[in-house]
Formats: structure tokens, sequence, C-alpha cells
């Protein structure tokens, strides 16, 4: 059930009108049931494991909370991430290690029979699964306290709008909306109505007409001439942005008209001018839990240059592997570790620092070169198995360099179209930017911005694409 | 509103392709225009299409051009691909290669035509042209296209004198007007949870399903066949069955049995074997065939499948030696 689609605006609307006439606990019933309504929508098999993670969080964070001495808390976060990591670990990772273990082999004179299990990945693990993850180990630290009712946990872990694609929100910040009455006021509404509105704007007409440009361009990897690898990856860039910021939007102005205020998961992120300042924009939920979980439990920064480096690296090495089992995920997770300790052992070294504009420039380009590392994600059939051809994929992309601008695939005469795809983003993007307010639109006169909605109105209305077959970051 | 009407009046906006009023047929595609159409109920605009002066989608035919026509409904047309991406295009350049000199493939395929349209529009070209191959593809969809009643006709006569005289006064609102029908219908399609595809059924895959629309529509196909006898024109009837289901099957062999006796009409079925489908599982192949040989937003074909059913029909031409550069020309002689 896609945010952009009928089924789901008749779904809200039908649950948003009964919400409303509840008192909180009989809305957190109808919440917990209409969310596993939308996700047995999406695949109805994996409701038990969704109900099954729930059902493992809320005891285990019992057990932490419960437990007599370090030991004993100990255990029972231990079992939580264990069982949190498996099941990631069977259903989206097990065929990536086995298919590199039986090469590896393979290369070492060792022949063995492949292991052929077409395991389905669950949408939303990721999300779902890194939500519980934060309860427990927020538990374990002490920064919260268990959750008493099952339901409000349920809730939690299982609320719809973020089920299947985030924002990755912390127990810290959901549970006591969860817990406590919601309320709806007029600027909560507004808020959430512009929020659906520009989110549903960024994924029909911006993410679902930049499509079929990268998907030629992509689909031709060996072809591209360089300036043309260069438009697909800008073209890329604004369409993974869109899509996902898009959705975020969606799930948030839903969350707002029910009186949830979710997390920003992005905030202008190219116009970050620098790696770091990159991962404060950009998928926010998702680098801070990193930050928060993995980061620092290796130690951070406290134990030196190297130890701080090695740490930042591991850390964008399994953020990588989060978004996929593949190598082109692992490799644009390396990237990006990489050019984060080129940028904190070059801060730490000089102090010659660059004009903004010139750094916002020069940032948007490391930035596209990651995305083309990201978006070559390709896979080939072989007998009855998908196998990951995503090197081979990126050395033909980046045979561009060699082939410079020899004749290439064509996609350079949709050159304007692209751009005048963009185009209107980006002058929003850049207002957003210089008042620094996701909600601009509310400090204009009701006449411009009356305008400014009746142009983007008309824009989605005319040029917008419907039936995109999901969001980009649901495979994640 | 007045950004919509401002922009609809702009000499760059895209243009949509347009029909005109037909006695017979009740509306055939304009002669000599090019522009787009909306696919997957409203969900995007086609590339843009180029049509002859008669109404056909490929290059205007030079003067003594060897050509092969082509009949058939949205699928032979090519809705949602490019010109160049079209069976019938393909079809050209391969038939131009083996020859060793043009032919052009006229592209007489038209949204919403089943065999009685093929039937006139065959008739009427045959008045004019002489073709070295006639080509009708069939399938079962077709069951959904039929004659029109005169009623339907006057009505579509009516709609058309109607539209003309609002794109007077506005031309936006009419747009908003199918938008909202759009809208509606998937609405509709929403809370029926999958809706109805109204032309694809299961009766289209039974040996029943495939009987019934074979004996509906035999009067044409008889009309067809003895057209060509007429011209001299072999005539191809070819089958599209990507499922491989027994109706493709049957209608083989209806067609095979009826006229393939005397004359030079031949039958051909391009099934799921063609498509690499193989052998699995009903809904495993549907699932497959539908994420490799449709549009993302349509379920017409892709460029794809327009490529297989080319390379299939030029195989079977080239082997049974058909258009095989036989003395014609465009025009008939008078």
């Amino acid at each position: 059930m896609l945010f952009n689609s009928w089924r789901f605006v008749l779904f809200f609307a039908a649950i948003l009108g009964v919400y409303w006439l509840l008192d909180r606990k009989k809305q957190n019933v109808l919440l917990v049931l209409a969310s596993y309504f939308f996700y047995s929508a999406w695949d109805w098999r994996f409701t038990g494991l969704l109900l099954a993670t729930t059902v493992v969080g809320f005891a285990c964070g019992r057990r932490i909370h419960q437990a007599n001495g370090e030991g004993g808390r100990r255990f029972w976060l231990i079992l939580c991430v264990v069982y949190n990591l498996g099941t990631l670990a069977v259903f989206k990772y097990f065929g990536f290690f086995a298919e590199n273990l039986i090469a590896l082999l393979a290369r070492l004179g060792l022949e063995v029979d492949p292991v052929i299990l077409k395991i389905i990945l669950p949408v939303g693990i990721s999300f779902y699964n890194f939500h519980v993850l934060s309860y427990a180990i927020d538990l374990y630290r002490r920064e919260i306290e268990p959750t008493p009712r099952f339901l409000d946990f349920a809730l939690f872990v299982s609320f719809f709008p973020l089920l299947v694609a985030g924002p990755i929100e912390r127990a810290m910040h959901l549970l006591p909306q969860i817990v406590a009455p919601r309320k709806l006021n007029g600027l909560m509404a507004r808020q959430g109505l512009w929020l659906l509105f520009w989110g549903l704007w960024k994924k029909v007409f911006v993410a679902e007409n930049l499509s079929p440009y990268v998907d030629q361009a992509f689909a031709n990897s060996a072809a591209l001439s360089l300036p043309e690898l260069y438009l697909a990856a800008v073209a890329f860039a604004f369409q993974i942005y869109c899509d996902f910021s898009g959705y975020t939007d969606l799930a948030r102005g839903s969350a707002k008209l029910m009186g949830f205020d979710l997390l920003n998961n992005f905030n202008l992120p190219y116009f970050a001018a620098n790696p770091s300042e990159f991962w404060k924009r950009w998928h926010i939920s998702l680098s801070s839990w990193l930050r928060d979980y993995l980061y620092i439990s290796l130690g951070g920064n406290r134990r030196g240059k190297a130890n701080t480096y090695r740490n930042l690296f591991l850390t964008m090495v399994i953020g990588g592997l989060w978004h996929g089992a593949a190598w082109n995920f692992v490799i644009w997770g390396a990237y990006h570790g990489l050019i984060l300790i080129v940028h904190h052992a070059w801060s730490a070294a000089t102090s010659i620092r660059m004009p903004k504009w010139l750094a916002i420039a020069l940032m948007a380009q490391f930035t596209l070169v990651g995305w083309i590392l990201f978006r070559a994600n390709r896979t080939v059939t072989e007998g009855h198995r998908q196998v990951d051809d995503s090197l081979r994929q990126m050395g033909e992309l980046f045979g561009a360099f060699g082939r410079g601008f020899a004749p290439g695939t064509g996609l350079l005469e949709h050159a304007p179209s692209i751009l005048l795809i963009i185009a209107p983003l980006l002058a929003i993007q850049i207002v957003k930017y210089l008042w620094n307010d996701q909600f601009w639109i509310f400090r204009l006169h009701w006449a411009y911005s009356a305008c400014i909605q009746a142009f983007l109105a008309f824009l989605l209305v005319r040029f917008g694409v419907q039936a995109g077959d999901s969001f980009i970051y649901f495979q994640f | 509103m007045l950004i919509g009407e401002i922009f609809f009046r702009l000499p760059l906006a895209p243009r949509h392709i347009s029909y005109v009023f037909d006695p017979v047929l009740g509306k055939r595609l304009a002669p000599s225009q090019s522009g787009s159409m909306w696919i997957g109920n409203m969900a995007s605009l086609s590339p843009s299409m180029t049509f002859d002066s008669r109404g056909f989608r490929n290059r205007e035919a030079s003067p003594g051009e060897p050509t092969v026509l082509c009949l058939g409904s949205s699928e032979t047309m090519g809705t949602g691909v490019r010109d160049s991406e079209v069976w019938t295009s393909l079809l050209s350049d391969s038939l131009s290669r083996v020859r060793g000199n043009a032919i052009l493939a006229l592209n007489g395929g038209n949204p919403g035509y089943g065999p009685f349209h093929c039937s006139v529009i065959l008739e009427r070209a045959l008045a004019e042209l002489r073709s070295e191959l006639v080509i009708v593809r069939v399938s079962m969809g077709d069951r959904n296209f039929q004659q029109p009643s005169p009623q339907q006709v006057e009505a579509y006569r009516r709609n058309m004198e109607r539209n003309a005289r609002i794109k007077t006064a506005t031309l936006f609102l009419p747009f908003l007007i199918d938008k909202a029908r759009a809208q509606w219908t998937s609405i509709r399609a929403a809370v029926e949870f999958g809706g109805g595809n109204k032309v694809y059924t299961r009766e289209n895959e039974t040996r029943e399903g495939a009987d019934r629309m074979f004996t509906r529509e035999t009067p044409w196909f008889d009309k067809m066949d003895s057209l060509c006898r007429a011209a001299g024109s072999p005539l191809l009837f070819v089958i599209i069955d990507p499922m491989g289901t027994e109706a493709g099957t049957e209608l083989r062999d209806r067609f095979t049995a009826r006229y393939s006796e005397a004359g030079d009409t031949h039958v051909l079925l391009i099934d799921n074997e063609e498509f690499g489908l193989g052998q699995d599982d009903r809904e495993v192949r549907r699932a497959a065939f539908l994420k490799t040989y449709t549009l993302v937003v349509d379920p017409h074909a892709n460029a794809r499948q327009h490529a297989v059913i080319a390379g299939s029909i030029a195989a079977y031409v080239e082997a049974n030696g058909l258009a095989a550069g036989k003395a014609s020309a465009t025009e008939r002689p008078d």
C-alpha cells in the first residue's frame, strides 16, 4: 500500500475519521490494528515476524530493566541484539555472505555446492529491527524506562507511517508521545497537510519523472559518455532524494495529523559543506542511530586518531551494508567513510577554510560520485539465482572517464527535460536554505503562498506520474 | 486554472494525438500528425508518435516503395513506446536488411480496434495500394473490440463535435475533467482491491474462450482473407500469447484449419517459448511477463516485447519466403 496511492488515501481517511473520536488507549489499539493491516497489505506472511520481533523486544526490555546486576542486564541485551541482527542476517544477508564465501572457496580451489535459498526480504525489516534495538540499548544505558504496556510498545515498533521506510524513531522520542494524550491544533493540521502535499509532489512529480532517465542511463552503463555519466548522477541524486524525503514527508504529515511529531530525516543534504555535515542532513535518523549505537559503542573518538578513523570507517561500511546485501553498498559506505576521515584529518591539520558556496559545490561533486556507486546495483541471472554484478557495473560506469566525450547513449538530449524537472525543486530548496525553515511556505503572504501552491499543484496534476511500483528505500 | 490555461496554449506545450470522426468505425487516428497520448490511466504521457497522411504510424512512404501492411489494436500501434521501437518499425529494418532494399511496414494499428475494424482498414488500404504482405495481429483481448453500433457511431460524432466546441473556450478544463475521471477509476480500483481489468480475464486463457472469440469474429477474418486473395497479397495472422495458454493454441488450430488449405494465408503463434518465460507456475510466468515485457505504468507492451514480436515475425517471413521482393508498388496501378 504505497503512500501515493488511492488505496492508502482511503485507508488513512478511514483511520483518521475514527481516530479522533477515541480516547488515547483506544487510539493506540486502533493504530496497532491499522499498522498490522497496513503491513499485511505488503506481505501478510511476515506479520508473524513483525509480531515475534515485537514480543522479543518487549520481553527482553523488561528483563533488562528487572535483571539484578550488570551480567544479567547484559545477557538480555545480547539476546535481543542477537535475535534482531540474526533475523537481519538470515533474511537480508544470508545470500550475500553465502555467495561470497562460495566464490572465495572456489578461488582457493575448493568447490562447494551452492546453497540456494530463495529468501524473500521482508519489507521494512531494517527499520523496525533498529527500533527494537534502540529501545533495548537505551534501556541498558538507563536512558529510558521500559514501557509497561505491550500494546504501546507494539505501536512503537509497528507504527504504520514509519514502518516500511522510516524514519528510524528513538524510543525516547516516540514512546512518550504514544503514552500521552495527543492533540491536534490548527498549526499542526496545516503543517501535516503541507508535508503531505510537499512529499507527494517530490515523489510524483520529481522522482517519478526522473526515474525513466536514470533507468535508461544505468541500463547502458558501458556506453555512457562522461557528460552522460554526470547527468545521470545528477538525475539520480535528485531522484533518490525526492523519493526518500518525499516518503518521509508523507510519513511525517500523516503522523502529524494524528498528533505525532516524527523525527525530521532530511535537512537540505545537498547544501552540506563537508562530509560530516552531509550525514547530519541526509537520512538523519540512520546516521544518528549509527553514531549513538555503533560508533560510540566502538569507542567513538575517545581513543586517539587512529581508533577514531577506524571507528568512522567501520560505522560507514556497516551503514552502507545496511542499505543492501551487495558490494556496491559496501563500497559506497567505505567511500563515505574515507571522505569523512580525510575531512577530519584535513580540519585537524589545517585552518584553511574555503568559501561556503565553493565548499557546498565541492561536496556535491563528492556526493555525486557516491551516488554512482550506490546506483550500480545490477544483478544477473545465473541459473535460478540472482547474482550480484555491481562490481562489473561500477567498472563500466567509471569507464566513462576513458570514453570521455565519445558519442554515448543519447541521454544528453534529455538534459533540458531533466533540468526542467529539477529547477522548481532547486528554487524552493534555496529559499528553505536561506530562511532555514522547513515550513517556509507559511512565512509568505497568503497571496504569494497561494500562487506558489497553485503552480506546484499544476505541475503535480499535469506532469505527475502516478504509478511508481515502490519507493527506492523500501528495498532496504 | 489560469496557470493551466496559459500552459496549454503555449507553443511548446506537449501535443496530444487526435482522432477524426469515421462514419463506419466511429473514430480513427487523424492523418499527418504527431503527438503523445496518456497511458496508464493518465499516469504518464507516452513518447511522441508520428502518423503519415493515411493515419498510419510510420514515415510517409515513397512512391513505388514496397510495403507490408500491419493491422491490429493499440499493441500494434505501439502505445507507450517510441516510433523506432514499435514492432512494425523493427520489422521494416529487419526485412530491409534481408532483402537488401528498403521495405516499409505500414502501421495501421489503432487503440480499440478489433477484427471488424481491421477488416475495414484493410479494405480501404487495398483499394489504393498493394502490399507484398498483410499482417494482422490477433490476441484474445480483441474480443472486447467489436463493431460499433449506429448509436455508438452517432455518440462518437456528437462527442467529437462537443469537445471541439469546448476546446474553443478552454483547453485546461477538459484535461482536468479527464484527470478527475481517471482518478475516479483509480479510486474504484482501490476499493475493489484490484478492480476489474476489463480487457484481461481468465476467459482469455481457455480453449472455450478462444472458441467463442473465433466464432464471433470469423466473418471479419473471412473478409480479410477474401480481400487479400483478391489483391494477391499473402496474409499472415499473428497470434500473440505470451503466457502460452490453451487459448493461444486453440486460436492457432482454428485459424490453420480454416484458412491454410488453399491460397497464401499463414498463421504464426508467438507464445511463452519466444518470450523465454518457460514452463513455471502460471502466476510466476505472469509476474515475470509483467515485469519484463510491459511498461512500468501500463500493461501495454514495452520495447522489449516489441523486439521479440518483430524478431519472431521477421524469422517466419524470411523462412517462408514472404515479402521476398516481388515487383510491387505502393500505389495500385490504375
